[in-house]
């Protein structure tokens, strides 16, 4: 192998970690908070449609309009996100129950009527937020292997190195899967609000047409002020609530 | 007939959520992002802005 072809290894399997990292972190917060069921289904049909949109288009992959895919992703994580965030913050300040009776009942009796009709329960949000990351992050995962790939006249090595991206992700994904089981459910909750949220507000604004000032890192930065923002507004609602109780 | 009940309860329970103010802040923030494209004003940190403002507005008129 010469220096060009490590090179563009180097750079395929850097670019397509980071992507692939993105839509693992979807996966499992789609799994660890809606069951897994969903997150597989979610993640087995965008990688079928992913593979019939890259067999049908090949090299023209790059035609699609990615903007508006990010922009359509990107928003309703965003929204999806800030909804998780507010019930969680509501429910760490004591402003709402951390167990809401009348969602465990409907869950449970819908658990039971599943049950009885032998059939496998499919959540739609899990479905949702594991196709959408997966599919977004799967045709990112394509473009780059045709983009660099093509320039470089070797479409197969940057497909190997793509490969070999998402397999060392996906591994250190299902090493972490089962630590992150054991963390509560309120701020598992909160964590997968922050994630979707940050990562909803970095498509959602790149699909519009914002250039973030570190590219990609400025996910990092999105997640620490939406993590500093979401605990600065639990401590702000727990001191009102017990103002309200003396 | 419940179905489709159910799956537009999904919908909206999906899209629009407790609060609409949120969907409708960040529907309305991605648009001004997409106006500002090409004007050469840095705009990348509208959105993350209205999106936070409007999470602690929401929350703080719950928490009353």
């Amino acid at each position: 192998m010469n220096s060009r072809e490590v090179l563009l290894a180097l750079a395929v399997f850097l670019a397509c970690a980071v992507e692939s990292v993105e839509a693992v972190t979807l996966v499992l917060a789609a799994g660890l908070t809606r069951g897994w069921r969903s997150a597989w289904a979610g993640t087995a049909a965008a990688l079928v449609v992913l593979a019939a949109l890259v067999a049908a288009l090949g090299p023209a992959l790059t035609s699609l309009p990615i903007g508006v895919l990010r922009i359509a992703v990107g928003g309703l994580l965003l929204v999806f996100g800030l909804q998780w965030l507010r019930k969680g913050i509501l429910r760490a300040s004591g402003f709402k129950a951390l167990h809401d009776e009348d969602a465990i009942f409907a869950e449970h009796a819908a658990d039971l009527e599943g049950e009885r009709r032998g059939a496998a329960r499919i959540d739609p949000a899990g479905f949702l937020v594991s196709f959408k990351g997966v599919l977004l992050e799967g045709l990112e995962v394509a473009f780059i292997v045709v983009t660099f790939g093509g320039n470089q006249h070797d479409v197969g090595l940057a497909a190997i190195a793509a490969g070999a991206a998402a397999v060392v992700v996906v591994a250190a994904g299902f090493a972490v899967r089962a630590p992150l089981s054991r963390v509560p459910e309120n701020t598992l909750k909160l964590a997968v609000g922050v994630m979707l949220s940050s990562f909803g507000m970095f498509w959602a604004a790149e699909g519009a047409g914002a250039r973030w000032p570190a590219g990609d890192g400025a996910i990092l930065a999105l997640i620490a002020v939406t993590l500093l923002s979401t605990s600065a507004l639990i401590a702000l609602l727990r001191r009102r609530r017990l103002a309200i109780a003396t | 007939m419940k179905r489709a009940i159910a799956f537009l309860d999904f919908l909206r329970d999906f899209f629009i959520g407790d609060d609409p103010a949120i969907a409708l802040t960040v529907g309305g923030a991605i648009g001004v992002t997409a106006a500002l494209r090409g004007s050469g004003v840095a705009d990348w940190w509208l959105l993350p802005l209205c999106a936070l403002l409007i999470l602690g507005v929401s929350v703080l008129r719950a928490g009353r």
